[in-house]
């Protein structure tokens, strides 16, 4: 299982082939393993989604990650640059701020206790840790900063662990109050398309206006973000809150 | 900013509403499982949601998933955001920023990054090259012993793997006695860094072997037979050759 691949050898072979015509092997020989990882770990299966010539543009998008930061991963990782560093540093401990403080943590708490330690251990983390070259440095980088918070954070609930008598009466409570999954919209041919109109108009403006520009004039959430001049995160955030609004409504 | 009503044309209301109630269908306000290959991936499709990509269009399984998945919706939202959202003043101004502590880069162990599963590294050769190869008008001479027969550069190639630069030069040599098969040796050294022992694997044609490289320098390989790479009249070439070099375990 380990050597199962989604794609044949000799298709990736030839694709590399092309890339050493255009770029010479040693590009190629950097890109095959970084290629060869991001096959295993999904990230290329998910990245088709079915495209065609989905391998090419994928090591297209590779090739170009390297040329991008290939030097910059030389100074941070190998050659442990100070100044990068340092740059890099005040971006992780900001997000390390950030992601305690929307869990609730105190501020005071979040900036003297656990800024300094786990912007440590994330930066040991990202020294370690290949890039994917997929990807810009800081979604990748906000990864991997993301899971040593969390993990701080489930060994430091571990440390103060409810009860089980306690946690059981309380996961009863949470199971009775979560919307029944039968109620869900099971067929569509019965479906009042009256009644999801009514729905729609239920909502928030703004909510309103992200379902109509999705789904009736089908803008892409770039393109909504630049109508309803937000950012395209909050047209995410809005977008799915707005269908859970929905089928909160339509459940009642 | 422009407010949008619902359409008037029948039509595109219908296709609306129908997209509309498969994403109900598909939404679940309680799922807290997030598969791995989801999380793996979840920068890339983070990075592209940045960039403007609509992830229910150009990603529709990974937009299935965060349909599902509470979890992954709430945590692909979390990620976006803290990525590109505008942060309140209020909360800028709590964040004291200190001076960088960069005392984990020198410390005295060396940092291990951990290896590739697979790390290696595929040379390979067309047919038409090596043909060129075969018949260029001046093979290259090995030393300057005129008793051996020509030696011919199959591939020669320079790369980097796990921190070291190899060279290698994989040459054919005509036996000479016998006109069916190549002699065939494999130069690796290290042109720069510490040079590690690797597994090397050589196919070409019908022709397979698989041999250790512990040292540097030459190391010999099974003799090849010409019927294994070239057509019945032996004349021309018909198979691309490939080398793979692993590091050994």
């Amino acid at each position: 299982m380990d050597d199962f691949l989604p794609i044949p050898q000799d298709e990736i072979a030839s694709t590399l082939a092309s890339v050493t015509t255009q770029y010479g092997e040693a590009v190629s020989t950097r890109i095959q393993p970084i290629l060869m990882a991001n096959i295993k770990n999904g990230r290329f299966e998910t990245f088709s989604a079915n495209q065609p010539h989905a391998l090419e543009l994928y090591v297209d998008r590779l090739v170009e990650g390297f040329f991008k930061y290939h030097n910059y991963f030389e100074k941070l990782q190998i050659e442990k640059d100070n100044l990068i560093w340092t740059s890099l540093q005040e971006k992780i401990s900001y997000w390390v701020f950030h992601i305690f403080v929307n869990k609730g943590f105190d501020t005071e708490y979040a900036n003297t206790e656990l800024v300094p330690e786990l912007t440590q251990e994330a930066s040991i983390q990202i020294l370690k840790a290949r890039f994917t070259y997929d990807t810009e440095i800081e979604p990748w980088a906000y990864q991997i900063v993301r899971a040593t918070c969390f993990k701080f954070m489930r060994s430091a609930m571990k440390k103060s662990a409810i009860p089980a008598d306690q946690l059981l009466e309380l996961d009863d409570a949470l199971e009775n109050n979560l919307p029944d999954n039968k109620q869900r919209l099971d067929d569509p041919a019965k479906e009042n398309h009256a009644a999801l109109l009514a729905a729609i108009n239920r909502l928030s403006p703004e909510r309103r206006e992200v379902i109509l520009q999705k789904y009736f004039y089908e803008y892409a959430s770039e393109e909504i973000a630049e109508n309803t001049h937000k950012t395209v995160a909050a047209v995410y955030s809005m977008h799915f809150n707005a269908i859970e609004n929905l089928r909160k409504i339509l459940s009642d | 900013m422009k407010e949008h009503e619902f359409p008037q044309d029948m039509h595109q209301l219908e296709d609306g509403l129908q997209r509309l109630i498969e994403d109900l269908k598909r939404l679940n306000t309680s799922g807290t499982e997030i598969l791995a290959r989801d999380e793996d991936s979840l920068s890339l499709i983070v990075d592209e949601a940045l960039k403007g990509v609509d992830i229910r269009t150009r990603y529709p399984a990974f937009y299935d998933h965060l349909l599902r998945s509470f979890a992954l919706r709430s945590l692909f939202i979390e990620c976006v955001q803290d990525l590109k959202e505008t942060v309140s003043a209020e909360v800028i101004n709590t964040f004291q920023v200190k001076p960088a502590n960069l005392a984990f880069l020198h410390r005295s162990e060396p940092t291990q990054i951990s290896p590739e599963p697979h790390w290696k590294v595929t040379l390979q050769r067309s047919a038409e090259q090596l043909m060129t190869a075969f018949f260029a008008p001046q093979m290259s001479m090995r030393g300057a012993d005129s008793s051996h027969e020509p030696s011919i550069t199959l591939l020669r190639s320079e790369f980097l793997m796990q921190d070291t630069t190899y060279s290698v030069i994989l040459q054919g040599r005509l036996h000479d006695t016998r006109d069916d098969i190549l002699l065939l040796s494999l130069n690796v050294s290290a042109a720069a860094g510490k040079f590690q022992p690797l597994q090397s694997s050589l196919q070409w044609g019908n022709f397979k072997t698989s041999i250790a490289v512990s040292h540097e320098g030459d190391t010999p390989l099974p003799d090849l037979p010409f019927s294994s790479v070239f057509n019945d009249s032996l004349d021309e070439i018909v198979s691309d050759l490939h080398l793979t070099l692993t590091v050994a375990a």
